[in-house]
């Protein structure tokens, strides 16, 4: 097997494995149109993850805040 | 003061002669071929770019080209296709390049950027294209193409820091290209995991982008 091969399995096993974990997070009906579909819906997990997500930007805003209040 | 000056110091009119050797132009045809997609499809489409035009060589710099090309974009999806129509302006320096839409009302924005490597007319490139909607709500989409019947050509490391660069160039498209090939050759399932994917991040985005508003409407 040569490195582009190598990188190409890589590349299709970490799609794979990611988008088996996304999964877990985020329900795709089978005739959804698309990400603008209203009809997919974040699991349990997933609207976890979007307020983790969000908290975390919360936090890094308000350093941000602190530094800019700081230095200027 | 420096601004008359500029201005007063500018020719009269300059002319695309004065910029270019047209002894140098030559045609140019370019047939791409990938895979794109978009907020609006949940699949990966194949992709189809069909372009015609001139290479315009600068007068006194021959490693600098302008391009001028129009065609046309296909987004092919199993039940429907998107058209459009372009008319590209850009320029490439060595082995890179990018490409503008020229906009006009109702016209698709797209950027091309990417690598050429004339020595076979081999071409790699990604691409953007934001289609304007009735409520100014442009949907995006992502392209990434190749043609696919040229080979990349070899070429030697060791010339100075162009040379040097050229080089890089060429093994990161080769890379590229190889991995396209390997890719490709998995098909519909590859198409299916990516789409997949790139549907579940953006539901993702989307609804972290929902806390943010007005920030991000």
């Amino acid at each position: 097997m040569d490195i582009y091969t190598a990188m190409a399995r890589l590349l299709a096993e970490s799609l794979a494995i990611g988008n088996g974990i996304l999964a877990y997070l985020v329900s795709v009906p089978q005739n959804a149109t698309g990400p603008l579909d209203p009809n997919i819906t974040l699991t349990a997990s997933g609207a976890s993850l979007v307020g983790d997500l969000w908290a975390a930007a919360t936090t890094a805003t308000s350093i941000l805040s602190s530094m800019f209040g700081s230095l200027f | 003061m420096l601004l008359v000056c500029a201005i007063l110091c500018l020719p009269a009119s300059v002319t695309a002669e004065d910029i270019h050797d047209p002894a140098l132009d030559q045609p140019i045809s370019l047939s791409l071929t990938g895979w794109g997609w978009c907020f609006s499809y949940k699949d990966i489409a194949n992709v189809t770019l069909d372009l015609d035009g001139t290479m315009l060589t600068r007068a006194g710099g021959e490693e600098t080209k302008d391009l001028r090309l129009s065609g046309t974009l296909q987004f092919n999806l199993p039940d429907r296709t998107d058209n459009f129509t372009l008319e590209m302006w850009g320029t490439k320096v060595r082995s890179v390049f990018y490409l503008k839409q020229v906009t006009g009302e109702e016209q698709p924005l797209v950027e091309i950027d990417g690598t050429w490597l004339e020595e076979t007319g081999y071409v790699a490139c990604e691409g953007v294209l934001a289609l304007p909607t009735a409520d100014f709500v442009a949907v995006p989409y992502v392209l990434v193409m190749r043609t696919t019947d040229a080979e990349v050509p070899e070429r030697d490391s060791g010339a100075g820091w162009v040379g040097d660069w050229e080089f890089i160039i060429q093994k990161g498209t080769k890379a590229f290209d190889r991995v396209a090939d390997e890719l490709a050759r998995g098909g519909d399932a590859v198409k299916e995991q990516l789409g997949g994917f790139l549907t579940r991040v953006t539901v993702i985005i989307r609804e972290v982008r929902e806390f943010g508003v007005p920030y991000f409407v």
